[in-house]
């Protein structure tokens, strides 16, 4: 019996010296449906080639770095505001040792409080709800949901307080596209000069319009909260880690943008649709076109609808089916929904770990926090689906079990298969972040640049220059 | 001495050599099965579903720790195998979607 494989070496694909020979935005400007006009531009600002110290990822001297000089500074993503839509809802939001509760007041308006009774000290709310008044629950301090002290129990034993001046301490706080965002930092510039570039970039969809929050996972990761962020800011992972996407991914042809004078925001675009370099056959259309119906859509494999028709690309049935589907089971029409945004990846980074697709065969939403210490960080993700008519409620928030997988859950399904695939590297990052003895990671130019960028701002926030 | 393979869901058949591997008897026999390696267990993009006739050959360390990591759900409640490493030792049947007959390749396949 014959046990050695027929082995040979793949041969290098020529673009791997030459650079992407796929022309993204020549793609873009041929689909069918054009895409919104920021999508047809590209920035042609590299960032430097600079190795990245691997302690930034390890050092629990580092750790307390960012958390002295960056989180105390920049605006967090706290909450989807739809989640709390009726006044005295509450959404408690915690991060590397602050907390704070949000609350709707009876104006529609969002206010976030410092999450700390002034007497003793205990967080005054412990987890999500809708509250008549904000009270203590320690001594029963009382406050309004406004802020106002309305109760101070043996007020006569509390000399150094006045009821009518001991107003609960607000967190910086405003909404952007239906997010709720904190800055601990009371003098910290507006959320949207802060986030620049992006606010227009990100002009043409409005999530409080056409999204709403169908489930969202918690994830326990035994990564630094960065090398979760990294595993998402650029495609050339796809051939190692997600294998059975090549054949209809452009991994190798993804767009990066970084801007000057942008420290906080960063994008890429991944096309769909076309058999990657890196795959070893040069495969017939249908091929590819097979790969996706077999794992997406299998109810389509081999019928007549998973035939590429006459002239039809990859993309083109991949747009064709999404289009199907969309109407077939959510009734929504995507007529004018460029491919672009329909079968692409396109993914928005807003510094330091707020990230949002609005692509809708990727709807997510996600942001990294750190856990305690540089090894270990919380990792929450949402899927924000498309829906026409009255919005519907927020889905559910499930914790993964350790070990669990995300495919297991409703509503994740295969997207849950790919982002597991992420995840599974995570611990092997860590451990092999401590085993480099030469103390950096050497980035790729432009496909890793994203990272370099956000490690750019982070160090600017260290270093007090920013 | 050769055994019988069925591929699911087509129910196209090629017969293989016993002891051969079942994406080098696919590729004999003119079926495109996908991969990206080369069939050296390294990629794991040819993972199919051994439904039926898994003989004792359990998959060596490479394959197992790649199988971890391919989405593959179950669908029959077979095995998910990678198609360059495992063994045809008797009448198989696999179930796999994206695999291309002779016959259902359409006209402008390569």
């Amino acid at each position: 019996m014959n046990k050695t494989p027929d082995r040979f070496e793949p041969p290098v694909p020529p673009h791997h010296t030459a650079g992407p020979g796929l022309d993204l935005q020549a793609v873009l400007r041929a689909d069918s449906v054009p895409p919104p006009a920021t999508l047809l531009e590209r920035s042609d600002y590299v960032m430097p080639v600079v190795p990245i110290p691997t302690a930034r990822y390890t050092d629990p001297a580092y750790h307390e770095l960012e958390v002295k000089h960056m989180w105390s500074r920049v605006w967090q993503c706290a909450a989807w505001s739809f989640d709390m839509p009726n006044p005295g809802d509450t959404i408690v939001y915690r991060n590397v040792g602050q907390s704070v509760v949000l609350v709707r007041q009876h104006d529609g308006s969002i206010k976030a409080f410092e999450n700390s009774c002034p007497h003793r000290g205990i967080e005054l709310c412990a987890s999500d709800s809708n509250i008549h008044h904000i009270r203590c629950p320690y001594h029963a301090f009382t406050w309004s949901i406004e802020g106002d002290c309305r109760w101070i129990p043996t007020e006569w034993d509390f000399p150094q307080f006045d009821r009518n001046n001991l107003p609960l301490r607000q967190v910086r706080c405003e909404t952007w596209n239906g997010f709720v965002f904190v800055n601990f930092d009371d003098n910290a510039k507006p959320l949207l000069d802060y986030m620049g570039k992006m606010v227009e970039q990100w002009e043409c969809w409005d999530f409080t319009t056409s999204r709403y929050r169908a489930v969202t996972a918690i994830v326990k990761c035994k990564t630094n909260w960065k090398s979760g962020m990294d595993a998402f800011l650029e495609t050339m992972h796809v051939t190692a880690t997600h294998p059975q996407a090549i054949q209809f991914a452009a991994d190798t042809a993804s767009q990066y943008d970084v801007w000057p004078d942008e420290p906080h925001f960063s994008r890429f675009h991944s096309m769909t649709g076309f058999v990657s370099d890196n795959s070893l056959d040069p495969l017939a259309e249908q091929d590819g076109f097979d790969l996706f119906t077999g794992m997406y859509l299998p109810e389509s494999f081999g019928t007549p609808d998973g035939d590429l028709l006459p002239g039809e690309t990859i993309r083109d049935g991949i747009a064709r089916l999404t289009r199907q589907t969309y109407k077939e089971r959510m009734n929504i029409d995507t007529t004018n929904v460029s491919e672009a945004e329909l079968v692409d990846g396109n993914e928005y980074l807003l510094f330091p770990n707020f990230v949002l697709w609005p692509s809708w065969s990727n709807p997510i939403f996600y942001r990294f926090r750190p856990g305690n210490g540089p090894d270990e960080s919380i990792w929450e993700i949402s899927l924000f689906v498309p829906y026409e008519g009255e919005r519907p409620p927020s889905g559910p928030i499930i914790e993964l079990p350790e070990g669990g997988k995300l495919a297991d859950l409703p509503g994740f399904e295969y997207l849950g298969f790919l982002l597991d695939q992420d995840v599974a590297n995570f611990p092997q990052i860590q451990n092999g972040m401590k085993a480099n003895r030469s103390g950096v990671l050497n980035l790729a130019r432009y496909s890793d640049q994203r990272i370099r960028h956000y490690h750019e701002t982070l160090e600017r926030y260290i270093q007090g220059t920013i | 001495m050769a055994y019988q393979v069925t591929l699911l869901p087509s129910g196209f058949t090629f017969e293989a050599e016993a002891g051969e591997r079942l994406s080098a008897a696919a590729l004999r026999h003119g079926i495109r099965w996908p991969r990206v390696c080369g069939g050296v267990s390294e990629c794991g993009v040819c993972y199919g579903e051994v439904v039926g006739g898994l003989a004792d050959d359990p998959p060596a360390p490479a394959e197992r720790l790649l199988l971890q990591r391919v989405p593959a759900a179950t669908v029959m409640e077979g095995e998910i195998r990678l198609a360059c490493q495992v063994c045809v030792n008797r009448d198989m049947e696999v179930y796999r979607f994206g695999v291309r007959t002779p016959k259902q390749a359409p006209a402008d396949s390569q």
